[in-house]
């Protein structure tokens, strides 16, 4: 993977004298937001819910599935893990099942929208929205983050640790990206990168979008400079996946320890449109998914009482398998949620089952629970937020499902 | 003039929360599309259409404008086959072999522990970018760039990093200014689109709907085109059989795996009994749909005018689509030639390729060597934006909404610093043809002016710049490592972020 201290070494190898500028400002206080720190993950490109957490006491699961489905419990290697009975969990996953067992870590199945489309596109931008109406140019939680201003909020209130801004967070005020923290700085002669610094954050004074871009980057570069990633190691014995997505999480870890003031974090994982030889594909998925987080998990240890979690993909997987050892687009899909304040412990599901005649469209798990309803109970009860028009408008939010205690 | 800085204040005060923090609520459903330019001052008209066809003016391209007036620049750069581009296309060949290999060729050699298996990739990123930089044929080469994004491919795809390579020569290239059928039609059969979108496992027995979704929602029809799932099974059917010759990773059509049953796409049939013409025929029908003719021109509007572009110019780039069947090269002059285009100035941002590229070009830089060839690879994939790396086939975002962000900032402005001041490895530039004596604050300024920015600051940029500029100075004389300065800043500010 990418790495800046890598960057470091694109530096004309005959010329020593450049250095990295270190500019030292007092480390930032950090929010007084009593509020959890959310982290959404989006698993793009469809995750197969169905072979994640297995509905393996639906017979109709076997039989649209013949050679993809995961063998129920007790059928040796490659069988599922049960969790409650009916549902059991994919084995490459097998590393989630303590925080399970923790009562930390809740499914929610057959969840999903009635409002979709099968298009990854359209769904991905849907879901980040947060409404379909498509007149709103921001994300869901770009508007729940602008919502409230808060005098200790610093330039990662809203994190991103990719290299570009999700659609999550379009239009937030400020948004710091970041993929990789080490070296996150301007770069330069040290005679002269203070000077070009100041003078590059005066051409960008405007109130564009791009200016605004320009001066997160400013502050970001402050408050990163400021920490000493030695000060702050992995713990409990976390041991994080050498992926993208385990570097991201191990990352963020550090920010969060840091204490550089994260409100809102958006991680990205991708690869899980499997129309062609799924299994492989997606046990390896499965395994550095479930790794990674169980890995931040461990590391976050008590802090995890301050942190809730949330994942989720654009739409599910057709209940039959396809020719091609795969599956294509479906509908209702799997959602996962944990934190200290998650009811876990529970797949939540109103189960629509799996026969033709319960199928949904042209053969998809019907979703019976909006992806919706999970985040707005997450906001209102974890942050406080219960402006459920501001950040999913023309949504009406039903009960919710009791996912997780409000926070006090 | 001295305002007080954001630096300054925070050093003065210790304060981290400045600036852009000191939040105040904005309308959020406006923040997406707020993109005026309106405090930039107007470029010339030939800076901006040479900027906005090309990956970067330079000297070079500014003298051809002079010679050839508007029109003129335009329709050359339109005849791109009668381009010289020998000298570039000459270094590829010697220094990029794998670049002009067959599929078979470049596997022999993998097989056979002479190649390492991502050399062809690597090679082929490395032959886009220099040719982004230095070839004559500009407007060819950004339009490669826009099919290349239209038909998108996973280069980390199993044999994508071998077969990107033919379709990049044989489709991408030769075609990009032709017809959009003939782009169409030539890319369906391209073995690096059906292993991507799994054609190549799909059967009458089991047909695979993933190209068959994709061809309609992202090539043609665009994602709010007509169709049904029923037209999707029926495509699908109809591309049953076609497969990459396992010896030489062309494309083959294998009779026994077609499904030979009647079609009916988007209400048009196609008649039992038909072979490879079936999928020829579905090409056809979506090349020659009007709602294909809207996406793409609304693409090339976005690509070439603004994010958001004007609905009377998509339209009226629409009926010249269907007017002439398509040719590219038609829609194209028509776009460039609207007062859309004209009055669209600083309204799109660079994408990172384009920056990275426009950098090297106007400073005229020499970046043909090895060293700078993985430089430049590093710092895309740092960027997020290095070519045929984006997963998904919806291709790299063309608006600014989604590069518009602190690492994608960060990072282009430590490649420019190092570039400026000759820190970057494999790169340099011949610093005395772009700035020349007398080392006055107001001739250097002048100079960047007219040779890298091609275009005036405002006044009170300016003398942001001439303070930097000021400071120094001994005997008169700006030192040359503020001079050097000077150009990484005016090449990391709006000024040159925007075309």
């Amino acid at each position: 993977m990418l790495s800046r201290r890598n960057f470091l070494s694109l530096y004309n190898q005959d010329k020593k004298e450049s250095k990295q500028t270190s500019v030292t400002f007092n480390k930032p206080k950090t929010s007084n937001n009593p509020a959890d720190i959310l982290i959404t993950i989006f698993q793009r490109g469809a995750a197969d819910g169905l072979n994640l957490v297995v509905p393996y006491g639906d017979d109709d699961y076997y039989a649209n599935r013949p050679t993809l489905a995961i063998p129920k419990p007790g059928n040796g290697a490659g069988s599922a893990i049960d969790l409650d009975g009916f549902f059991g969990l994919h084995p490459d996953l097998s590393a989630l099942l303590p925080l399970y067992e923790n009562q930390d870590l809740a499914f929610i199945h057959a969840c999903g929208t009635t409002e979709g489309t099968h298009s990854h596109f359209k769904n991905q931008a849907f879901i980040e929205r947060g409404t379909n109406d498509e007149s709103f140019g921001s994300g869901w939680l770009a508007r729940y983050v602008n919502s409230y201003q808060d005098e200790g909020s610093t330039a990662f209130k809203s994190v991103a640790m990719n290299t570009a801004t999700p659609s999550t967070l379009a239009g937030a005020n400020a948004v710091v990206a970041l993929s990789n923290i080490e070296g996150f700085d301007i770069l330069g002669p040290v005679s002269e990168v203070d000077a070009i610094s100041t003078q590059l954050s005066n051409l960008f004074s405007s109130q564009r979008s791009l200016d605004r871009a320009a001066q997160a980057t400013f502050s970001a570069v402050d408050i990163i400079s400021s920490v000493n990633t030695e000060d702050f190691p992995i713990e409990n014995n976390a041991q994080y996946p050498d992926s993208s997505f385990g570097i991201k999480l191990r990352d963020l870890a550090l920010l969060i320890k840091a204490g550089i003031g994260i409100e809102t974090a958006s991680v990205d994982i991708g690869g899980w449109d499997t129309h062609d030889a799924q299994a492989p594909a997606l046990s390896a998925l499965a395994q550095d998914f479930a790794q990674s987080l169980a890995a931040f998990y461990a590391d976050m240890g008590d802090r995890m009482a301050n942190i809730t979690i949330v994942s989720i993909t654009e739409f599910g997987r057709r209940a039959t398998e396809n020719g091609s050892g795969g599956t294509d687009h479906g509908t209702g899909n799997v959602a996962f949620v944990m934190g200290g304040g998650v009811n876990g412990g529970q797949v939540y599901a109103n189960w629509p089952g799996l026969s033709q005649a319960e199928l949904y469209g042209i053969g998809d798990l019907s979703p019976t629970t909006d992806y919706r309803t999970i985040l707005a109970e997450i906001l209102d009860k974890r942050l406080f937020f219960n402006d459920h028009q501001t950040a999913f408008p023309g949504f009406e939010v039903p009960e919710y499902l009791g996912l997780c205690a409000t926070k006090t | 003039m001295n305002p007080l800085n954001r630096r300054d204040f925070i050093k003065q005060t210790g304060a981290v929360s400045t600036g852009a923090f000191a939040l105040s609520l904005m309308p959020t459903q406006l923040l997406a599309s707020n993109h005026s330019s309106e405090y930039l001052p107007s470029s010339p008209l030939s800076t901006h259409l040479i900027n906005r066809i090309s990956f970067g003016i330079n000297d070079e391209m500014q003298s051809l404008y002079e010679n050839l007036g508007y029109k003129g620049f335009v329709d050359y750069q339109l005849d791109a086959d009668n381009i010289d581009d020998s000298e570039i296309e000459d270094y590829i060949a010697q220094n990029l072999p794998t670049v002009a290999m067959s599929p078979r060729e470049i596997r022999d050699l993998i097989d056979d522990g002479s190649l390492n298996q991502f050399k062809a990739a690597d090679e082929l990123k490395t032959a886009t970018f220099l040719r982004a930089v230095y070839s004559k044929r500009q407007l060819q080469q950004v339009m490669v760039e826009f099919w290349n994004n239209h038909f998108s491919v996973f280069h980390f795809d199993g044999p994508i990093s071998f077969l990107k390579t033919t379709e990049d020569r044989e489709v991408m290239r030769p075609l990009a200014l032709s017809t959009f059928a003939e782009i169409l039609q030539a890319n369906a059969k391209s073995p690096a689109m059906i292993y991507y979108l799994d054609t190549f496992s799909s059967t009458k027995e089991a047909p695979n709907e993933n190209y068959a979704r994709e061809v309609m929602e992202l090539h043609t029809l665009g994602v709010d085109g007509p169709y049904t799932h029923v037209d999707i099974d029926e495509i699908a059917r109809s591309f049953t059989g076609w497969q990459i010759n396992q010896r030489t990773g062309e494309f083959r059509f294998n009779s026994e795996k077609h499904d030979t049953g009647e079609k009916i796409v988007l209400g048009i049939p196609i008649a039992a009994g038909g072979g490879v013409t079936d999928g020829e025929q579905v090409i056809d029908i979506l090349a020659n749909d009007p709602n294909t003719a809207a996406f793409i021109s609304y693409k090339l509007c976005r690509h070439f005018i603004s994010d958001n572009p004007d609905k009377s110019i998509v339209d009226s780039t629409t009926a010249k689509f269907t007017a002439t069947g398509g040719d590219i090269k038609q829609c194209l002059r028509h776009i460039l030639l609207s007062k859309h285009f004209v009055l669209s100035r600083d309204q799109k941002l660079k994408r990172p390729f384009n920056y990275l590229a426009s950098v090297v070009r106007t400073m005229n830089g020499d970046v043909l060597n090895n060293r700078a060839s993985r430089v430049t690879r590093f710092v895309l994939d740092a960027l997020g934006h290095q070519p045929f790396n984006w997963a998904t086939p919806d291709g790299y975002p063309d608006t600014a909404s989604y590069w518009e962000s602190t690492t994608g900032l960060l990072y282009r402005w430590d490649f420019t610093n190092l570039f400026c001041f000759d820190e970057l490895e494999g790169h340099s530039y011949d610093f005395e043809q772009l700035i020349s004596a007398p080392y006055s604050p107001e001739n250097i300024l002048n100079q960047i002016h007219k040779k890298i920015l091609f275009r005036e600051m405002n006044a009170i940029d300016q003398d942001f710049l001439l303070d930097y500029l000021n400071q120094g100075l001994s005997v008169d004389e700006v030192s040359l490592s503020k001079i050097k300065g000077a150009m990484a800043i005016v090449l990391g500010s709006p000024y040159f972020q925007l075309s």
